[in-house]
């Protein structure tokens, strides 16, 4: 069959059916009178509170930074943390314009497009995370120093700058050095342009769920269709 | 927006273009609830964004867009984007309920749409409904070209598909 013949098949079909289709009125105005929320709230207020705790965060070190200028190691420990906490204040503040920015009416390829960024969030979470892993030794460094800036006996266990020696802090820095690269190569891996490899579709599907596996499908489906003219 | 007066007019533009959101629906839902969830869900939508219609865009592309936005998110999600269960009875109904039976090719044409991907679905569903390769574009978000290119292939995918369906077809009688 022709695509000129399925169109004239459709044509008269949809002639018919103009005809035996009735509209429910009372639906109709049923729907017209909800106050329904749009889910994109939830999200958006999701966003609004990670950007808090973000801005929190990334003050406390500022402050740390500030308290400790004469101190290089604990400046660039904080300094470490505090670019991974502004990266993610960076990434909310784009979702939240993102969602501001919906509007069901512009084209399919521009709206699918956010939508997709708004479900692949997570995903960028995970990725972000794993490029912190060679940062690790950043945490108990500030950690330790704040102890002992605040004189929080109570948590002198956590002082790991007290129990361990030169040999325990060279095994850490070798660990770190060989994580760097690591970390880069599978940050640079989970994208989504990656998601026929087996492997990365897996990580994706456990971190961010089928639904984010469909939505990362159709981003490239839609870039396939960009590439075919 | 809400005002009496809006509120004819947008269910007037309805009436006239039911058609367009029972064609979405059945284009994009498999089971009998998804059409009618999805149907209030386009419907929601539409209301929703109707204070940001552009009139420079004709209503029905307008409405193209939203519905197919609607629908292809639902698709994917397989849940409603906007709303929880509105109203438990059915938003558009047929008079006479056999017209999709009546034709053994609309309802393999279905079929086949069914199995293509979210946007081919949008593409030949508009082609379908004699929309020129320039409204698509502007709908999809696409070139003119794009859109030109993918009819080419939708095309070659449904002759074979019919062919294979009337092969199968033969041979079994």
């Amino acid at each position: 069959m022709e695509l000129n013949e399925i169109k004239s098949m459709w044509l008269s079909h949809e002639n018919k059916l103009q005809s035996a289709l009735k509209l429910n009125r009372h639906c109709l105005e049923f729907i017209l009178t909800q106050r329904l929320h749009s889910q994109l709230i939830p999200l958006l207020w999701h966003r609004i509170i990670e950007v808090a705790l973000h801005i929190s965060a990334a003050a406390l070190l500022l402050t740390f930074i500030i308290k400790n200028l004469s101190g290089p190691l604990y400046v660039t420990s904080a300094g470490m943390l505090l670019v991974f906490y502004t990266v993610a204040i960076v990434m909310c503040f784009k979702q939240i314009k993102a969602i501001r920015k919906i509007d069901y009416s512009k084209d399919i390829v521009t709206i699918q497009s956010l939508l997709v960024m708004l479900q692949t969030h997570l995903l960028n979470h995970a990725r972000v995370a794993a490029l912190c892993i060679p940062t690790f030794l950043a945490y108990p460094m500030v950690v330790s120093k704040a102890i002992r800036d605040f004189h929080l006996t109570g948590l002198q266990f956590m002082d790991i700058q007290n129990g361990y020696t030169g040999n325990w802090w060279s095994v850490q820095f070798k660990i770190t050095i060989v994580l760097i690269p690591l970390c880069i190569w599978f940050y640079r891996e989970t994208s989504y342009k990656n998601i026929h490899k087996r492997w990365v579709k897996l990580f994706i599907q456990k971190t961010s769920g089928t639904r984010v596996r469909k939505a990362i499908e159709f981003v490239n489906e839609i870039e396939e269709l960009k590439r075919e003219a | 927006m809400d005002t009496n007066s809006d509120k004819e007019k947008f269910m007037e533009l309805m009436e006239q273009n039911k058609g367009i959101i029972f064609t979405i629906c059945n284009s994009y839902c498999k089971n009998r609830n998804d059409i009618d969830d999805l149907s209030q869900d386009i419907v929601y939508n539409l209301w929703k964004s109707f204070n940001s219609y552009n009139t420079d865009l004709k209503f029905s592309t307008w409405m193209y867009r939203v519905a197919l936005n609607v629908a292809i998110s639902f698709y994917r999600k397989r849940k409603r984007l906007g709303s929880k269960v509105i109203y438990n009875e059915r938003l558009i109904q047929f008079e006479t309920d056999n017209s999709y039976e009546e034709a053994e090719n609309l309802t393999l044409l279905f079929n086949f749409i069914s199995t293509f991907k979210d946007m081919d679905k949008s593409i030949i569903f508009l082609y379908l409904e004699n929309k020129t390769y320039k409204e698509i574009a502007s709908i999809v978000g696409i070139s003119e070209t794009n859109v030109a290119t993918r009819i080419g292939r939708i095309k070659e995918r449904l002759k074979s598909d019919f062919q294979t369906a009337q092969n199968k077809d033969y041979g079994t009688k």
